[in-house]
């Protein structure tokens, strides 16, 4: 359904023609994300300033038009989806780093700024921008503020919100705010560490401060093989129990490992049951140290094979295999959903067993790859969209695995986010009385519901406003 | 002072406070009293609430590396606790000893270890509280990655129980390093500690504490001029190269490794201890601007030099005012975290220089209140005089 005809000329006049896409044939590609819901935008603009932004969330407010905001689109979840139609701000032209301070060791960037772009720009300066989504060639800051994206390295170093140290925002009534600072230790709420992670649902953040670190001396990379899952789970919590802390601990199971294999030759065993990509970093001797450790704790555990790998090319060729393996999935099946639990670090073991079973039970041949070191589980879940009820078949499968991990004490999502496609599980993981608090929050922040409205919150439990279809005419 | 009520149950706490609330009686929540000199002024209220009953341990799992503990368990007790499987929470406040893990939490209390591990916000990773609608709110989780709803517990963490009663929090814990050695450096000027901090920035070792001590601060402990103070953390051999690296320094290490950040630990409750008229002023900067912050600082300070976080303390409030000016016109966001009560009921605790986007934050913050407490009844002030 297409806006008023003023609204749309009163954003070409202000961002100029090239920067409102409203043409249906225009729209298309920002109907969906990495996910598998879509809706498509009454119309997309493309801000290159804060005062842009103000100037859409005005406008928007006074024609009561949605807004959502959007990144790259590569979220998992639905976050951009505008399912009330409505305008869709894409961020990508707001994408200049504006500042590095190294002596601070901080960065401020726009949010459309790619997540490798940030390590990128500092990594001269031996510096490097901890949280390492699997889309980081892609995805951007933004995005990765809203999701409180994770990555594999997040296990020693933390997620997004660990390295936000400010934000400039604009509220959806059009005011800026200012939160944070280079500074720590500001008095007052965290409202930073608030909105990371709030999906877009309270404001759309137009600028990030972020905390750069600084590069480790030594890193190494190493391979352990095993011929049975569940033992691959075990060296996992062995690992924990004996205080051995590398910097990324990842999961692929054998029919993964085969599919990534024959797309990337990363050198994986085509044979074996699982393996386990396991790096660690600091000085030269802790490297050292470590590795012997993990070395026998990994054989300790079962398993068949440990490589070291040697060089930097094979380090990189074992983390290509790892980085590129959604991409190694699509050759084998085009459309696939990909889950993303969590459970405690010593429950991997059963997950996988339960995952298993349910995919078994359901008839879908479901794999997994996983950032195993912080229990963050996402199993591979392929569908038929020419079959009827393949997809649902495939989303019920993932419901059972989300409720499994609650079952165990772990949440429905550790860094794709709720968005559309968890909202109605956010009730089997808290009750009403916390739906209701995250619900008061939002409303503080967007009292009329315009901010990307449909999402998070279960049916019935968010803004009764979402509930009514957004005023559009023609 | 009205007689405490101390809950026994989360739930008994979030009746307590819903009866309070609904009889428009102001509150005040209490731990252990530890950081009644800190903060915004304490005052007197219809009903004190202390969570000294809530001390049970929740569940603690070594293996997963998380804990949740009710929040009226004292801090060292949980400590203890996980030392006994090696672990630790990595956080080494001020009142480490005597405070409550709620109390802790809601005054986002930090030390010098903050620089390995980070702060309250990068521990927790869930939490219960109490709101004065009876309620009681679950954020969060027991696992270390988790993204599903808001992360309520960031608004907790520093808010000087001004929203809500902390019931519970949910930690993730640390294995405690194999060995730890600190190094000191005596440095004849500011200067020169400030050209050591920049070495030690473009090195490749990263210490878990470094701060920096000013002679009268560390007078005290047996050093002279400035100090800085490095703990490194890790094996025999790690720690080997720390001992090559930095063979100029005086090491201190076991019984007077813990003893000396014990006291840098507790600088400003030692120096509240010994000046009851003192102040103890915490100034933010940059790293680049700790340069001009302290510059002819004459007073006793403690900075956390790789954080940009300095405790100033003076003996007075005619000593803390020019400073706190001085700090104001440079737009270093300062407060006075200790001071006598009479003076933290009269005078403006909370200096940060605001543009007008940083006054739309407060506002935001003040509606963020009224969500909570829209009667205004809980902690009156207590967050820095200004909620």
């Amino acid at each position: 359904m297409p806006l008023t005809k003023t609204l749309i000329e009163q954003f070409e006049a202000q961002l100029g023609k090239g920067a409102v896409l409203w043409r249906p044939e225009d729209l298309t590609l920002y109907e969906y994300d990495g996910g598998v819901d879509k809706a498509r935008p009454a119309a997309v603009v493309f801000p290159r300033t804060t005062e842009d932004v103000v100037f859409i969330v005005l406008k928007a407010r006074e024609a009561r038009v949605p807004i959502v905001g959007r990144g790259a689109g590569t979220g998992l979840s639905g976050g951009s989806i505008p399912r009330d139609n409505g305008v869709v701000i894409s961020f990508s032209r707001m994408n200049r780093i504006l500042e590095i301070d190294i002596e601070n060791e901080r960065a401020i960037v726009q949010p459309g700024v790619v997540n490798l772009d940030v390590t990128q720009a500092v990594k001269s300066y031996g510096y490097f921008y901890a949280p390492d989504p699997s889309s980081a060639r892609a995805c951007t800051i933004g995005g990765n503020v809203a999701e409180n994206a994770g990555g594999p390295h997040t296990l020693a170093y933390g997620v997004t919100t660990n390295h936000v140290v400010s934000l400039e925002a604009v509220l959806p009534d059009g005011s800026v705010m200012r939160l944070g600072r280079k500074e720590l230790d500001l008095p007052g709420y965290d409202l930073t560490g608030l909105l990371t992670g709030s999906e877009g649902t309270m404001a759309l953040v137009t600028e990030i401060g972020l905390r750069l670190m600084r590069q480790p001396e030594a890193v190494k990379t190493m391979l352990a093989v095993y011929g049975a899952a569940e033992c691959a789970g075990d060296t996992v919590g062995e690992l924990t129990a004996r205080s051995l802390l590398p910097v990324a601990v990842e999961m692929l199971d054998g029919p993964m490992l085969r599919m990534v294999e024959e797309a990337t030759h990363a050198g994986y065993p085509m044979d074996a049951a699982a393996v386990l990509l396991i790096e660690v970093e600091g000085l030269k001797e802790e490297v050292e140290e470590q590795t012997a450790q993990i070395d026998k704790v990994c054989l300790h555990c079962g398993a068949t094979e440990f490589r070291i790998a040697k060089t930097e090319e094979e380090r990189a060729l074992l983390w290509k295999g790892r980085k590129n393996a959604f991409g190694a999935i699509g050759r084998i099946t085009p459309t696939y959903y990909v889950q993303d639990g969590v459970v405690p670090r010593t429950q991997i073991a059963p997950t996988l067993k339960a995952i298993a079973a349910i995919g078994e039970r359901r008839g879908i041949a479901i794999s997994n790859i996983f950032h195993a070191g912080d229990g963050n589980m996402h199993p591979i879940i392929p569908f038929d969209p020419r079959k009827e009820g393949d997809l649902r078949n495939a989303q019920l499968a993932g419901e059972e695995i989300l409720d499994f991990c609650i079952s165990v004490g772990g949440s429905i999502t550790g860094e794709h986010g709720v968005g559309m496609e968890k909202m109605e599980l956010m009730a089997h993981q808290f009750d009403d009385d916390s739906l209701d608090m995250i619900r008061r929050i939002k409303m503080a922040f967007d009292p009329h519901c315009s901010l990307n409205p449909g999402k998070v919150l279960p049916t019935g439990k968010g803004c009764l406003e979402i509930r009514q279809p957004a005023k559009m005419e023609l | 002072m009205t007689q405490p009520l101390a809950p026994a149950t989360p739930e008994d706490l979030a009746t307590i406070l819903a009866e309070a609330a609904f009889r428009n009686k102001s509150i005040s929540l209490l731990g252990f009293d530890s950081k009644l000199a800190m903060a915004g002024p304490a005052v007197q209220t219809d009903v004190v609430v202390s969570t000294r009953c809530l001390g049970r341990v929740l569940r603690y799992e070594p293996k997963d590396l998380t804990l949740s503990v009710e929040s009226g368990m004292p801090f060292a007790s949980v400590q203890a606790l996980l030392a006994q499987h090696g672990q630790m929470i990595a956080l080494d406040p001020p009142h480490a000893d005597c405070a409550s893990v709620g109390g802790i939490i809601a005054s986002n209390s930090s030390g010098p270890l903050r620089l390995g591990y980070g702060t309250a916000r990068d521990q927790v990773i869930g939490m219960t509280f109490a709101t004065l609608e009876g309620k009681l709110v679950r954020t969060g989780g027991m696992v270390v990655k988790n993204v599903a709803g808001l992360d309520i517990a960031k608004l907790m963490i520093g808010s000087f129980g001004t929203l809500a009663a902390i019931a519970s929090v949910n930690f993730r814990v640390h294995s405690k390093p194999a060995h730890t050695a600190t190094f000191v450096f005596e440095m004849p000027t500011l200067e020169a500690a400030l050209r050591l901090r920049r070495e030690i920035l473009g090195g490749p070792l990263h210490p878990i504490a470094a701060d920096l001590l000013s002679p009268s601060a560390v007078a005290g402990l047996g050093f002279r001029g400035f100090a800085i103070a490095l703990r490194s953390a890790g094996s025999e051999a790690v720690l080997s190269r720390y001992r090559s690296a930095w063979h100029q320094a005086e090491i201190i290490e076991d019984a007077a490794e813990e003893e000396f950040w014990r006291s840098v630990r507790e600088f400003s409750p030692d120096h509240m201890r010994r000046f009851p008229e003192g102040c103890v002023i915490r100034v933010s900067s940059s790293l680049e601007a700790m340069a001009e912050v302290l510059r002819d600082l004459q007073e006793a300070y403690v900075s956390r030099l790789l954080n940009g976080v300095t405790f100033i303390a003076v003996s007075n409030w005619a000593q803390a005012a020019p400073l706190l000016t001085r700090f104001a016109q440079h737009s270093w966001p300062a407060v006075v975290e200790y001071a006598p009560h009479e003076i933290r009921s009269e005078q403006t605790l909370w200096f940060v220089p605001e543009t007008e986007a940083e006054q739309n934050a407060f506002r935001m913050m003040k509606k963020l209140k009224a969500v909570f407490d829209p009667q205004h009844l809980l902690n009156r002030n207590r967050l820095y005089g200004r909620i």
